[in-house]
């Protein structure tokens, strides 16, 4: 297990943190949620880079509220609204690193920089957001840490230069590696994950296998009658509006089974967003 | 640790005018008032070095990017020794380099100035065992106003007990005489050792700080 959360809980005046979750060797987590559902409070507090109320976390194995130093190396990350001084340039952030990480491929790194048309001398101030996105994940993919934690980090790109990261992602991926990503992109997530967290108000509200939720899960639209005689045990979520109602289910083939009169769908990472995290 | 040294070396680098500027100033004084300003311009030259120190603080804070630096392997204790290290050599940098200067035009004072030097030189490091604890803990633009709030502080409490306790002043000048009559390697070994002493306590404070920080 690389990384394993139980009830790790922060409050703040107006949220509350309590996340459990964990992440195993070999696999890609999702995270998904609103804005100010916690996701990056929950990158940060695995990180050390808050101060946990409660709870455990457990990385590589040993508990520990503070994070080692030792831990850090293992670990490449990303995070959405930070990055190196506006004022390094490229060839220095690979000097920086290249001191900092033990096994920083610096060669990689710069070869990489420099497919990605990243300037290696000019000052990270006259990036644009989509070349600090770029520099920001190759500087976590190239020193070969075991665990990825990835907060938004294909926000800012462009579709062509999104697929190209998620492909590095995805070439990065072995048995012993596992990666946390947050987006809001779904698609993102749904041709990568191989499991996801749905996020709301600080909470885990579902974890799920993407296989299983885009094979299993479906879509019900339902009449006010519909409804009122319908088996609800298989129902996660519901949304209603003037005419119907439109609800989730865990359970799509049950309902294909037993309810032939009533619309049901696949639904897409979007759908159980909108009806679980609304 | 040498990360972090080449991260706050690059970002000082970029303050080559500033950099220019005081070496100028310091080439100037040097000429026009030699008699009385070879421990002013070693002064001059060593606080300001701690400037650039500072600067390195804001550029940390600048766009959050101390939040990306600790996201690396550096935990809070890294960051606060690379901190007093990088000031310590920047100190160690400007005494050195005006000592150097001023031995290279005026070799026969040498002595005198490298005694000046040395005693700037300790000065400065209780300096920045002050200085650095506020700056982790308020910031560089807030650190500034509270590094003014306690020198005034100082001034007021020292005039305060003057005015209270009459013969305050001329007390602590005995004692200060009485110590500078010892004998040259006792005041240096206690000088030193008070320097240590009050960077180790700096130090500390400084680490705790960090350790409640969060981002």
């Amino acid at each position: 297990m690389l990384l394993r959360l139980e009830h790790v809980q922060k409050t703040y005046d107006t949220f509350a943190l309590d996340v459990s979750m964990q992440i195993e060797e070999g696999k890609i987590s999702g995270l998904i949620g609103a804005n100010g559902a916690g996701k990056s409070t929950t990158i940060k507090a695995i990180l050390g880079l808050i101060q946990t109320d409660s709870g455990t976390i457990e990385r590589f194995g040993k508990q520990g509220k503070m994070i080692s130093v030792s831990e850090k190396q293992k670990i490449g990350t990303v995070l959405s609204e930070n990055t190196f001084s506006m004022m390094l340039n490229v060839t220095q952030i690979a000097n920086i690193l290249n001191n900092v990480y033990p096994h920083f491929e610096k060669e990689i790194f710069l070869r990489k920089c420099e497919a990605y048309k990243l300037p290696l001398t000019q000052e990270l101030k006259e990036f644009s957001t989509g070349m600090k996105a770029k520099l920001k994940l190759l500087s976590a993919l190239c020193h070969n840490a075991s665990l990825l934690l990835l907060d938004e980090p294909t926000v800012g790109l462009d579709a062509i230069t999104r697929n190209e990261l998620l492909n590095e992602l995805r070439a990065y991926m072995k048995d012993d590696k596992g990666i946390l990503i947050s987006s809001h992109i779904s698609s993102d997530l749904e041709g990568l994950c191989d499991d996801l967290y749905f996020m709301k108000d600080g909470k885990i509200v579902l974890h799920e296998d993407t296989d299983l939720l885009l094979s299993s899960y479906g879509i019900l639209k339902v009449s006010k009658e519909q409804y009122r005689n319908l088996d609800r045990k298989y129902i996660l979520a519901e949304q209603q509006d003037v005419y119907s109602t439109i609800l989730l289910t865990n359970e799509r083939q049950f309902y294909l089974d037993n309810y032939r009169d009533i619309v049901v769908e696949k639904s897409s990472i979007d759908d159980v967003m909108l009806l679980l995290l609304k | 640790m040498k990360g972090l040294l080449l991260k706050d070396f690059y970002l000082t680098i970029q303050k080559k005018k500033f950099m220019l500027i005081i070496l100028f100033v310091a080439g100037f004084l040097l000429y026009t008032q030699r008699e009385a300003g070879i421990a002013f311009v070693i002064s001059y030259v060593s606080v300001l070095s701690m400037e650039l120190v500072l600067s390195t603080f804001t550029a940390d804070e600048f766009d959050r990017s101390i939040v990306c630096l600790m996201t690396l392997p550096v935990d809070s204790s890294l960051y606060v020794t690379e901190k007093y290290l990088f000031s310590f050599l920047c100190g160690l940098t400007g005494c050195f380099f005006t000592t150097a200067v001023c031995a290279a035009l005026w070799p026969s004072d040498i002595r005198a100035t490298a005694v000046q030097s040395a005693i700037v030189f300790v000065i400065l490091v209780l300096f920045q065992s002050i200085v650095l604890p506020i700056q982790i803990k308020f910031g560089s633009e807030k650190g500034r106003i509270a590094l003014l709030i306690m020198v005034i502080c100082g001034v007021a409490i020292v005039s305060l007990f003057d005015r209270i306790f009459v013969g305050f002043l001329p007390a602590i000048e005995t004692v200060i005489n009485s110590v500078a009559g010892l004998h040259p390697a006792v005041l240096l070994t206690a000088v030193i050792g008070l320097a240590l002493l009050c960077i180790l306590i700096s130090w500390t404070v400084s680490r705790k700080i960090m350790d409640k920080k969060s981002y």
